[in-house]
């Protein structure tokens, strides 16, 4: 049985990426795909590593890509599910209350600072943000990646258009954000355990 | 999916069928036993594969566990709970296509 070396698989992980699959979790089934196919026409045609993955590219690169969009459209459906699930996690509701309970109580004092504390607010998202995705590996994984922009662009339109004026029922739509922003951030921590779960083996 | 359109509608009933059968099966080992149980008839491409792989998956229907193997990671797919239940009815459905479908290429003759 013929089996690539770590040579050559990092020549099939190279010509990957440089063909546009930039996530691990993507390209780790294609790389497998691929060699698995390679390994099996080198051994039934009797030829070398090269000419058998050049060949195989010639006829299997256009369907090999394609699925890269789809995999795109399927995280965004995975990412959304599990921030939709955690907005009714135990841990969501408790720290939304509690926030609901001290903004109400420390609302007038807010209301002077609006900006400062929604400023804040987004500073501390930031930095949680970084420190979560780039303590993992300096690898770009297709889901986290995919939570990540929501979050930020989530946030961003908040802090803009919303929380830095005074506007009716603030507390609530602020309790709103918070819920919401929990709910991502448990996310991110369960798709970061679920990765160091799958790919520590890397 | 290479050959016909025809199938392209059944591959995920294929898939959860085959997984349905084994404990665990990855994308290239699912696409070499369709076309060794079909004798070649029915060739999947990752193009087509992998698509419906991901959506059983984000369905629910489908878990993965990572293993190292060769010096690579390899991705398998599982049947879960809701998957297994599905792949029953899913099965019943295409019967009961098959079934009207042959109804329809075969007409019995009426008596009347």
């Amino acid at each position: 049985m013929i089996k690539l070396g770590q040579e050559e698989l990092e020549f099939i992980d190279n010509y990957l990426k440089n063909s546009g699959v930039e996530y691990i979790d993507v390209r780790l089934e294609m790389l497998d795909h691929v060699a698995s196919a390679v390994e099996a026409k080198m051994k039934e045609k009797q030829t070398d590593f090269y000419e058998t993955f050049k060949a195989y590219m010639v006829m299997n690169k256009k369907e090999l890509l394609k699925q890269t969009d789809s995999f795109a459209k399927e995280s965004l459906k995975k990412v959304l599910q599990m921030v939709g699930k955690n907005l009714f996690h135990p841990l969501s509701l408790v720290i939304t209350a509690a926030v609901v309970i001290i903004t109400v109580v420390l609302f007038d004092f807010l209301k002077q600072h609006l900006i400062l504390f929604s400023l804040g607010l987004f500073f501390l998202e930031f930095v949680a943000i970084v420190l979560i995705t780039k303590t993992y590996k300096k690898q770009k994984y297709l889901h986290l990646q995919k939570l990540v922009s929501i979050i930020m662009s989530f946030d961003y339109i908040m802090h803009m258009y919303v929380l830095e004026r005074e506007i009716p029922y603030y507390e609530w739509i602020l309790a709103l954000f918070i819920l919401i922003n929990i709910s991502f951030f448990l996310s991110l921590y369960q798709l970061f355990n679920e990765y160091k779960k799958q790919f520590d083996l890397v | 999916m290479s050959n016909s359109k025809l199938y392209k509608g059944s591959l995920s009933t294929i898939i959860l069928k085959l997984l349905s059968k084994e404990d665990k099966m990855y994308g290239y080992e699912i696409t070499q036993r369709v076309k060794e149980l079909t004798k070649g008839e029915l060739k999947i491409t990752e193009g087509a594969l992998y698509p419906a792989l991901h959506k059983l998956e984000a369905d629910g229907l489908l878990e993965v566990e990572m293993q190292k193997v060769d010096n690579r990671l390899r991705k398998y797919y599982k049947l879960t709970q809701k998957g297994t239940t599905e792949t029953v009815s899913k099965l019943e459905e295409l019967e009961r296509f098959m079934e009207t479908m042959n109804g329809l290429m075969n007409p019995k003759p009426s008596l009347g």
